[in-house]
């Protein structure tokens, strides 16, 4: 069994079926990249892996456990609008939670005081040790409005690391971002994938997605309509796909 | 002599007019929010209970307010509130109604994203509310806080209606000895008192300042 296993996922708004069945299978290190056009359920399909909304049927396994609804902490996610919380420092964005849940648990087992601050300063060093790892160890003390939108979606992916997450998920990471600070993100996630972190994308960057991945799927409607690498997916003859990747082709020749 | 006198009875005046102010205040400011959660309640009959209630306070004078509160509980026969405590229940019920307003506006202007970042970092419900949403909140609400907070000012003058001797009501007792001008007076005490508010309001926001949301 695979690392990561979503099995016949299916989720509808209304009368709208928006996921039909979705099968995936990623092994553990690999990155696999969603591709597809808007409204073809990605996003969905990232939203009920990470319990944001409530999937109608399928089951979820990770390491030959079956994930229950609700025990959202092994996975992170990053937004395509990053959303970090805008009145707090970069470090303090990533020591927030992590903090909180020190703060729990030291009450709950009544270690005390001085162990809290030590936890407390592990927190932080861990913090720096992150921003230092996606290049902004110098901006550790700014505010999100004190940063491009560039620095800030590599805080809020240093955030995800906060939580030493089994897979990573990125909604969109560049598609709320201008095309020449698109390459920093980028750089950053491909870091990560040589580092054999398991990730979950989707993406527009096409390019971006054949260097990067072990896996594409392109989604249509709800299903998974191709699959495979990226060799094989961009050389496929799916008539749906080749349809999808000629207009990327074409609006970057223009 | 007689302007030195009459200044320390209205200063006097004052002290019941900021009473009233800072009573109001500290009970108002808490139950707006518990008013704002009900009528953002999943739960529709109590978010439909809590809106038409709100619709009522603000859609009465407070001046007709104070004199439910303070005669009304006598026709029933179930004991009455003194004049003073009377003022402060129907002031507090009413500005906690527009609070609770400003504070349903605050809260669903911040994005939904806030939410679910914390929600996917492993934080509770409360603690997003807590520690991420509700300073973000205070930052947008605090111009339109500014403004309600003003008008309190200006309107604990109504107390007077049931007799509650505050700022104007000192003064207009000097009206009935032929002494005109100490209700011209009165002025300079309420604006001084606004402006002191507004420059704490200019401080507050400009300390928020540090961050956009």
């Amino acid at each position: 069994m695979a690392f990561l296993e979503i099995k016949n996922m299916s989720k509808s708004f209304g009368k709208v079926e928006v996921l039909k069945g979705i099968n995936i299978s990623l092994e553990r290190g690999q990155v696999l990249s969603i591709i597809g056009s808007s409204g073809s359920g990605k996003t969905t399909l990232l939203r009920c892996l990470n319990n944001l909304e409530e999937a109608d049927g399928g089951e979820v396994w990770i390491d030959g456990q079956k994930r229950e609804l609700g025990d959202g902490t092994t996975f992170g996610l990053v937004f395509q609008s990053f959303n970090l919380f805008p009145q707090y420092t970069a470090v303090e964005n990533l020591s927030l939670a992590p903090r909180l849940r020190a703060k729990e648990k030291n009450k709950k087992l009544k270690l005390g005081r001085e162990e809290l601050r030590r936890e407390y300063a592990e927190i932080e060093q861990k913090a720096e040790e992150l921003l230092r790892s996606v290049g902004l160890a110098d901006k550790k003390d700014f505010y999100p409005c004190q940063l491009s939108g560039g620095q800030q979606q590599r805080v809020s992916i240093a955030r995800a690391l906060m939580m030493n997450p089994d897979i990573l998920f990125f909604d969109e990471p560049t598609s709320a971002l201008d095309p020449e600070i698109t390459g920093e993100v980028l750089k950053v996630i491909k870091g990560l994938a040589a580092q054999n972190m398991t990730m979950v994308i989707i993406t527009h960057e096409m390019n971006f997605a054949r260097d990067v991945s072990d896996k594409i799927v392109f989604m249509d409607k709800g299903i998974i309509a191709a699959e495979g690498t990226p060799e094989e997916i961009f050389t496929s003859d799916n008539a749906r796909l080749h349809e999808f990747l000629s207009a990327f082709q074409l609006s970057k020749n223009n | 002599m007689q302007f030195f006198e009459i200044t320390l009875k209205l200063l006097e005046g004052l002290k019941t007019t900021t009473l009233i102010f800072v009573l109001t205040l500290v009970m108002a400011l808490p139950l707006g929010l518990i008013i704002s959660f009900g009528s953002m309640s999943k739960f529709k009959p109590l978010a439909f209970v809590t809106k038409v209630f709100v619709w009522i306070i603000r859609g009465v004078p407070l001046m007709l307010q104070i004199f439910v509160v303070f005669y009304v509980p006598g026709f029933f026969g179930i004991g009455s509130l003194d004049r003073f405590p009377s003022v402060i229940v129907a002031f507090v019920i009413n500005y906690a109604c527009y609070f609770s307003e400003i504070y349903r506006g605050g809260i669903e202007s911040i994005p939904r994203g806030q939410y679910e970042a914390g929600q996917v970092l492993g934080m509770k419900k409360s603690e997003v509310f807590f520690k991420v949403v509700l300073m973000q909140v205070v930052k947008r609400i605090l111009p339109s806080m500014s403004n309600e907070v003003i008008t309190l000012v200006k309107d604990t003058a109504l107390a007077r209606v049931i007799m509650v001797v505050e700022l104007l009501k000192v003064a207009e007792n000097y009206a009935a000895y032929g002494l005109i001008w100490p209700i011209f007076y009165t002025a300079v005490f309420y604006l001084a008192y606004v402006g002191i508010l507004t420059l704490l309001f200019g401080y507050f926001e400009k300390k928020l300042s540090y961050y956009k949301i």
